[in-house]
């Protein structure tokens, strides 16, 4: 064969090897985006979750029936005057503790 | 020299044995038959030549189709469902990504050491899980929906005869407090009831497709994305969650206090004509509706009518003060509190002697009600009730709203006019009457009502002029005052204005004599409404059933927590006093 035929015949092998390179990394990487992907819909999930819970956790009604039942809270009525002492300036001038 | 015979089989023996016997003869006998060959196989490499020029050039797009659907799969991309809010952005109903898990009892091996794998990840034990397995014959779907952290770890433990699907719950995180107006969807996630089923098409979305390359081995290495997924839009509601739990509490309370059989409340915002609050009880938790009866899904408020009773007198009177027969100082003789009409005879609570129109709304007097709808034709109360709202199916987007009932005045015979005119003979939905009190609450004009929150305030139909409305909204504002009948609607250091109603409820061609529906409409502050509230309780059975005293202290507990939670400032004019002054923990 002359040196022409081998270049060709090793350019043609370097070639089908490149293809079978490119395809190797085209799976590589549809499994990498399948997989972060996944994670995304994971942590959407999850973050709709947690929504859900917020709300639950936040719904008045519950926040109302906790205080009374268990705090033993009553609603202050207009009529009804509740003192608090301010903190003396001493105390102001320390600040919080 | 003699010729060596050659035993040549067949049928060349004896024509080569009779002409030559030579090798060199016996190939020439046979090279038309390497031809012949040589021609065959020329002619099979034509053939494969045009079968590829066919595959390749002129049913090319066939055949490539074909090879993409043999290593190609076909996926649904789901669409998630929009989520349900209230007017200030809290979330309602909202759809998370689940999977499922479902067995196929005859793939899977029961004696797989990985079986105690899933049992863990699937939180059961697992000889419950093996039992499960081995008492079904046919593939079923284990019920416990899996997050997709759980569902990776099963998938990642491969086990023959567990198959995966992506599902969708909705999570209702508001439980009870919103189940009747915002309903619940079926297992397809499409809206079964309430707003869910009226908005469906909004909130489901478009799901996408798309088509998964797979190797020999079934493995996805690559994808084509046909069509995107159009997630549902969200749907914003003109409900307040605060609101909403406000008013729920109060009739959970009240339904216990009055053990009645069913409570509803309405609140609607005067100026826009969006609902705030629309509440029933009992009620269900959309969460979980494996016991639910008709009776509890119900939406009473839109879908159930009832007698109204004295709530109706404000709509008679307004009408006869925009007709001109009567003005707010005029006098009716209301003694001795009895009425007779044909065989009929209507009657007070107790004799009020001569009363004016204001006095007559304020006190809820029958026998005045009646003689001021006497000065109007049959025809000319009616339509006013229609104008009114009433008669008709309000166009609130909630199926099932009913429209009530109101007789065609042709048919009226005195004694209907009479009745109608104080809410009997009448029937009504709640929602139906809280729309029709904002005729009062603003100057004359009825606005349709919304579940959507409005850009901004909306201008209704002129029904009354806004010198009536403002007329009857001061007879209401007395009505809840010492000498109406609603002194338990007063709300401490606002105004407010209301009716209230008491019917007996109509059973068996009558009505029952110990049956009652209480109710109060109302709004606040009286001077400047903000909201509109009706209240409805159902038989209340505890000894009180009027509605001055069953259903005004609930509208007067909403008003006073929706005002407060409003940031209204009370009214200046009404001083409260200190009664108890409280010690605050630390005060020396």
């Amino acid at each position: 064969m002359t040196r022409q035929q081998w270049g060709l015949v090793v350019l043609i092998t370097v070639s089908a090897m490149s293809l079978v390179n490119a395809r190797y990394h085209e799976r590589r990487l549809f499994t990498q985006v399948d997989r972060t992907d996944r994670t995304s819909q994971k942590l959407d999930s999850d973050i709709e979750v947690l929504q859900v819970e917020l709300t639950a956790l936040r719904n008045p009604g519950r926040i109302d029936g906790a205080a009374k039942r268990d705090l033993k809270m009553v609603p202050l009525q207009p009529t009804e005057i509740l003192y608090w002492p301010l903190p003396t300036m001493n105390e102001s001038a320390r600040g919080p503790k | 020299m003699t010729t060596p015979s050659v035993n040549i089989p067949g049928r060349f023996r004896s024509s080569a044995v009779g002409k030559s016997a030579t090798p060199v003869l016996t190939w020439r006998a046979t090279q038309w038959r390497s031809k012949v060959i040589l021609g065959l196989l020329m002619l099979g490499f034509l053939a494969v030549l045009v079968r590829a020029f066919v595959l390749q050039l002129v049913n090319a797009d066939q055949w490539q189709s074909r090879a993409i659907k043999r290593f190609e799969r076909p996926l649904e991309i789901p669409a998630t469902r929009g989520r349900v809010l209230d007017r200030h952005g809290g979330v309602i109903a909202s759809s998370v990504r689940e999977e499922q898990v479902g067995i196929v009892p005859a793939k899977f091996n029961l004696s797989n050491p990985k079986l105690d794998a899933l049992a863990e990840i699937l939180e059961i034990k697992p000889a419950e899980l093996r039992r499960k397995i081995a008492s079904q014959k046919r593939f079923f779907w284990l019920s416990k929906s899996l997050n997709l952290e759980q569902a990776d770890r099963i998938r990642a433990l491969r086990l023959e005869g567990v198959e995966l699907e992506v599902d969708y719950r909705r999570y209702y995180p508001y439980g009870d407090a919103f189940a009747h107006v915002v309903g619940f969807t079926n297992a397809a996630e499409q809206g079964a009831e309430g707003l869910e089923k009226t908005h469906d098409s909004g909130l489901r979305g478009v799901k996408g497709q798309t088509r998964v390359v797979v190797d020999r081995r079934n493995t996805a290495v690559g994808q084509r994305l046909i069509a995107d997924a159009a997630p549902g839009k969200d749907l914003q509601l003109s409900l307040d969650a605060s609101i909403q739990s406000i008013s729920q509490n109060a009739l959970k309370a009240a339904m216990v206090t009055h053990r009645a059989k069913a409570a509803s409340a309405v609140v609607i915002d005067v100026q826009t004509g969006e609902v705030l609050a629309l509440v029933n009880e009992p009620s269900f938790d959309p969460n979980n509706r494996a016991r639910l009866n008709a009776d509890t899904v119900r939406n009473r408020a839109v879908t159930d009518a009832f007698e109204p009773g004295s709530t109706m007198k404000s709509f008679s009177i307004a009408a006869a003060l925009e007709l001109g027969r009567v003005t707010a100082a005029t006098t009716i003789q209301t003694a001795p509190g009895k009425l007779t009409i044909g065989n009929r005879t209507i009657g007070d609570s107790h004799p009020h002697g001569l009363l004016t129109v204001e006095e007559i709304l304020a006190k809820s007097s029958n026998v005045g009600t009646v003689k001021i709808s006497q000065r109007m034709k049959p025809s000319e109360l009616h339509d006013f009730y229609i104008a009114a709202g009433f008669g008709r199916v309000p166009d609130v987007g909630l199926n099932g709203a009913t429209a009530g009932r109101l007789r065609n005045p042709q048919n009226w015979v005195p004694i209907d006019q009479a009745t109608i005119s104080y809410g009997h003979g009448v029937s009504v939905s709640l929602l139906q009457l809280a729309r029709a009190y904002t005729i009062f609450a603003r100057d004359g004009d009825l606005v349709p009502i919304s579940f959507v929150p409005q850009p901004g305030p909306v201008v209704g139909v002129q029904v009354i002029s806004a010198d009536t409305a403002r007329l009857v909204r001061g007879m209401l504002e007395r009505a809840t005052g010492p000498e109406g009948t609603a002194p338990k609607a007063q709300v401490m250091g606002f105004r407010v204005a209301g009716k209230t109603g008491t019917a007996h409820k109509p059973e068996r061609g009558g009505y029952a004599k110990n049956k009652y529906v209480a109710s109060f409409v109302g709004f606040a502050p009286a001077e400047k409404p903000r909201f509109v509230i009706a209240v409805m309780v159902d038989e209340p059975s505890a000894g009180r059933h009027y509605g001055g005293e069953v259903a005004a202290p609930i509208f007067s507990q909403i008003a006073n927590d929706t005002l407060r939670r409003m940031q209204l400032s009370p009214n200046p004019a009404l001083r409260i006093f200190p009664a108890v002054a409280l010690i605050a923990e630390g005060t020396q």
